[in-house]
């Protein structure tokens, strides 16, 4: 029984890291991160400043609100931060070479 | 038993403080929260402002009533201000951090009018994203609210930024004179100079004046091709519906032939005219008829008629007006034009 309880105590402490709100606020960070790289490669910075700048502005309130703590901001700005790198990774290619 | 006791409390523990941890650091108004950002009062620093608003209210006037009123009013008077009206101050003082939210607001506005997102797309970027930050990021349904310190400093970046995107704006980066948003608007390129355009177009502009200057001299020249123009210019008025010559001129005409005699080169164009009395095909004649009495007179006296070119214009090319006899005289002429060949033929 002890052995069982244990068991079900453990996965329940797994669980709730991975499935317990979707994405970590640090995941949506690092997909910021990488989604502002991958724009600065299809220099995005040079065919969509105004795009790519509000996404590393995005990245940079949501480091600064992770940071401090407000995690639901800090997320949202992550997100807002992908979003605004896909802007201008879409942008970029409008344009083409 | 203690030790697996032990096990079962520390796993328990665990569990419960990772399932809270994210909650806990959430939750603005858990007490670590406001340890970590305690909370300010935005009316202590509005208060100043505060108290320069209620100097413009009325109160004042009020105080000037006072002074004029009598003794029993002024108690009247003075138990008013017991009971103020503190629904408008505090109107007053939600007023004031919305007005910069929204000045900030209107120039980013003005400035996506002056094509702010072309002339300084990273700072309008940054300036557009801590505004809206300020406010509160959306998050799909929700909104992701700041603290009240963050929604100071993003207020903060968001003014400086916008106005370091204006000064990008109404800046000349490439130093020809036009301002940013102007060549935006133009349609040219603000980095690059707009002089070396209009150093080329100057170019183009001389090379079809040279061109065209080049073209009409060809043009004069072929005009000229042989002759010179007029050498002598003489004149001989006539009688009215006349085409006999008058004494008086023949000794100009014979300078003219003398002239003509010693330079057998030149040639004469003589031009008959009338004054405007009579019908235009009548004084046409006459003109013809004018001219062709120089033109024998100049034969008789040895000129080759192939050097003499006669024409008749009549009512036309008058010197004076015709309102008197003085002036119609002048106007019945005959005009001699000698012209000699060039130096250099078909130059």
């Amino acid at each position: 029984m002890k052995k069982l309880l244990l068991s079900c105590l453990g996965l329940i402490f797994i669980f709730s890291f991975s499935y317990g709100k979707g994405y970590i606020t640090t995941e949506l960070i690092d997909e910021a991160q990488n989604s502002l790289k991958i724009a600065y490669e299809a220099k995005c910075e040079q065919f969509a400043p105004y795009e790519y700048s509000k996404a590393r502005a995005y990245y940079e309130i949501s480091k600064m609100e992770t940071s401090k703590g407000n995690l639901k901001a800090g997320k949202a700005a992550a997100l807002k931060s992908i979003e605004w790198s896909l802007k201008a990774i879409s942008k970029r290619y409008k344009k083409g070479d | 038993m203690l030790k697996r006791g032990l096990l079962v409390g520390i796993l328990s523990a665990g569990v419960l403080t990772s399932s809270c941890s994210e909650k806990f650091a959430q939750n603005e108004n858990s007490d670590l929260m406001s340890i970590y950002n305690p909370p300010i009062e935005l009316e202590k620093s509005v208060e100043p402002e505060k108290e320069l608003i209620t100097e413009k209210n009325p109160e004042p006037k009020k105080q000037k009533e006072v002074s004029k009123a009598p003794e029993k009013d002024v108690k009247k008077i003075k138990k008013e201000p017991k009971n103020p009206k503190p629904a408008k101050k505090q109107k007053i003082v939600k007023k004031v951090p919305s007005t910069k939210y929204e000045k900030i607001k209107e120039e980013i506005s003005k400035l996506h009018k002056l094509y702010a997102t072309e002339c300084a797309p990273e700072e309008i970027a940054f300036a557009e994203a801590y505004l809206e930050s300020a406010d509160g990021i959306k998050l799909e349904n929700e909104i992701a609210h700041v603290n009240k310190i963050d929604k100071l400093i993003f207020l903060q970046k968001a003014e400086v930024y916008a106005s370091l995107a204006r000064d990008k704006v109404y800046s000349d980066v490439d130093k020809d004179g036009v301002p940013c948003y102007q060549e935006v608007a133009e349609g040219s390129n603000p980095n690059v100079s707009d002089l070396k355009n209009v150093e080329k177009e100057n170019k183009q502009i001389k090379k079809s004046v040279m061109k065209y200057n080049q073209s009409w001299s060809k043009k004069e020249n072929v005009k000229k091709k042989g002759w010179q123009s007029l050498k002598i210019h003489a004149r001989v008025h006539f009688e009215f519906n006349k085409a006999d010559i008058k004494k008086e001129y023949l000794p100009y005409l014979n300078v003219i032939i003398r002239h003509l005699k010693n330079n057998s080169k030149l040639l004469v164009k003589i031009i008959g005219y009338t004054d405007n009395i009579g019908p235009k095909s009548y004084n046409d004649k006459l003109a013809m008829k004018r001219a062709k009495a120089v033109r024998n007179y100049l034969i008789k006296h040895g000129i080759s008629p192939k050097r003499i070119e006669i024409l008749g214009k009549g009512k036309a090319d008058y010197l004076f007006d015709n309102k008197n006899e003085l002036n119609r005289f002048t106007n019945r002429r005959a005009d001699f034009f000698i012209m000699e060949p060039t130096q250099k033929e078909g130059a």
